[in-house]
């Protein structure tokens, strides 16, 4: 509820292979070890190995791979 | 859902791919399975989305190749340049549906004095053959039907499994004995010549008794009992059905012989396989095989084709081997002809059993004379030696 009434980022993780998040604006930079996301307030860093998109729509953003670290910059 | 619809892999070169894909989910197309390489980045959108790319490439100055297309409208017109491929699918899927609809292995259990070929030449009289549609049997009725034909047949069992027919019967071999034929009054009268050992009279009035000898046709316990006046003149005649167990003692003789010289087949190490393959009643047999043996024996090992268990398809492989023998002329010597001449007498007798006939004794005499082993067996056997006659009355 939270999340949508102050648009905050709805990040659910699944192992460190799996990532899906929600409530995001847009995709700034996305190369093979790396993903910036651009937040309603912040922006979000995934870093990690062999990054691959499994869907990308308007409301979720599903990102697989081996995820190393998350970082709000 | 992807499937259904048809989704295309997509290699697109550009500087700025990130935008195109913000673009790209603006417009409400959803994208799959973005991976990036060093120069170029794969993704997969739904075909009816790819339609709709093209500003979007304009914009953002990125080109595309189309690597793959999947889904079943590909796969539709995929098929339709290959209709001819579709048509012998689904020739062969009818073929295969007709074929196993019907019956291709007929299996008998249970059998004692029914043989096979008795019990299919019943199953080709009710239009029971090798292909016949299996929803065409009325398995309560094929019971029934096996149970009226084979009177000893006591329970009957019809079962399909895939395309095999199973049956299974229990008979009664107690009931081997010759039938009473059943009227609304008659006699009991002797079958064959002897002495009668036991009797029990359940109905009718006994003209015989225990010890007195029986020629065949004689009545034995008469159906028309005597209801007598008190001064014992003859008031009349009440008519039954005679019944009775009448046991009779009576002699037989059987005389086996055997030629001493016979034919001896010297089988050599020569032998020859040959191979077929059955259609129904069509076989082709290998090209090759040429079995020209002057005197041979063959015996067939056929093993029956099943697509999976169960379901029998009406395609045989067969392996023909053939042994050569060479023919010698031999003599039996007493011992062999002994034990060969015991064995025909063993089933004769065990024929007799089966028959309800009871062997009180047996005196076997075996000896060489004229060239020939002869058997002699004096036999003394009971039976129920009886029948049944309608009664005549005088004047119908």
């Amino acid at each position: 509820m939270k999340d949508i009434l102050y648009s905050l980022p709805n990040v659910k993780m699944i192992g460190n292979e799996e990532l899906c998040v929600e409530n995001f604006k847009s995709i700034i930079e996305y190369k093979e070890n790396s993903l910036l996301i651009r937040m309603k307030r912040n922006n979000m860093l995934i870093v990690g190995q062999k990054l691959c998109i499994r869907k990308y729509s308007k409301d979720e953003l599903i990102i697989c791979g081996l995820i190393k670290e998350i970082k709000y910059i | 859902m992807k499937s259904i619809k048809g989704m295309l892999t997509i290699k697109a070169t550009g500087e700025e791919m990130e935008r195109f894909f913000n673009l790209c989910i603006n417009k409400n197309i959803v994208i799959h399975e973005i991976k990036v390489s060093d120069n170029s980045t794969c993704f997969t959108i739904s075909a009816k989305d790819y339609l709709t790319l093209k500003p979007v490439l304009q914009k953002t100055h990125t080109r595309t190749v189309l690597l793959r297309k999947s889904g079943l409208p590909f796969f539709y017109l995929k098929l339709k340049k290959r209709w001819m491929f579709i048509i012998a699918i689904l020739f062969c899927t009818f073929i295969l549906i007709n074929v196993l609809s019907r019956i291709w292995r007929v299996e008998l259990s249970g059998n004692e004095s029914i043989s096979f070929e008795q019990f299919y030449g019943f199953l080709n009289t009710n239009n029971i053959k090798y292909g016949t549609y299996s929803k065409n049997i009325d398995y309560k009725q094929l019971e029934a039907s096996i149970r009226e034909y084979f009177p000893q047949v006591t329970w009957a069992s019809v079962t399909l499994e895939g395309t095999g027919l199973y049956i299974v019967i229990k008979e009664d071999t107690s009931s081997y004995k010759t039938e009473k034929q059943t009227f609304e009054n008659s006699h009991l009268i002797a079958t064959r010549e002897g002495e009668i050992v036991n009797m029990v009279v359940r109905q009718g009035v006994a003209t015989v008794n225990i010890g007195d000898t029986i020629a065949p046709g004689d009545i034995l316990v008469q159906g028309n009992i005597p209801v007598y006046n008190d001064d014992l003149t003859l008031k009349s005649e009440i008519l039954v059905n005679a019944d009775a167990d009448i046991w009779v003692r009576y002699t037989d003789n059987i005389h086996l012989t055997l030629k001493e010289k016979y034919i001896k087949k010297e089988y050599t190490q020569e032998s020859k396989k040959d191979y077929y393959i059955q259609f129904g009643n069509f076989r082709i047999w290998n090209p090759f095989h040429n079995t020209l043996y002057k005197t041979s024996h063959s015996t067939t090992a056929i093993k029956q084709f099943k697509l999976i268990d169960k379901y029998y398809l009406p395609l045989y492989f067969g392996v023909k081997t053939t042994k050569e023998y060479i023919e010698e002329d031999a003599k039996y010597t007493l011992e062999e002809a002994k034990s060969i001449l015991n064995e025909e007498l063993e089933e004769i007798l065990t024929t007799l059993s089966q028959k309800g006939v009871q062997i009180i004794e047996k005196n076997v005499n075996i000896f060489y004379e004229g060239k020939m082993y002869h058997l002699t067996c004096e036999l003394i056997l009971e039976e129920q030696a009886v029948s049944s006659i309608p009664i005549v009355i005088n004047g119908e």
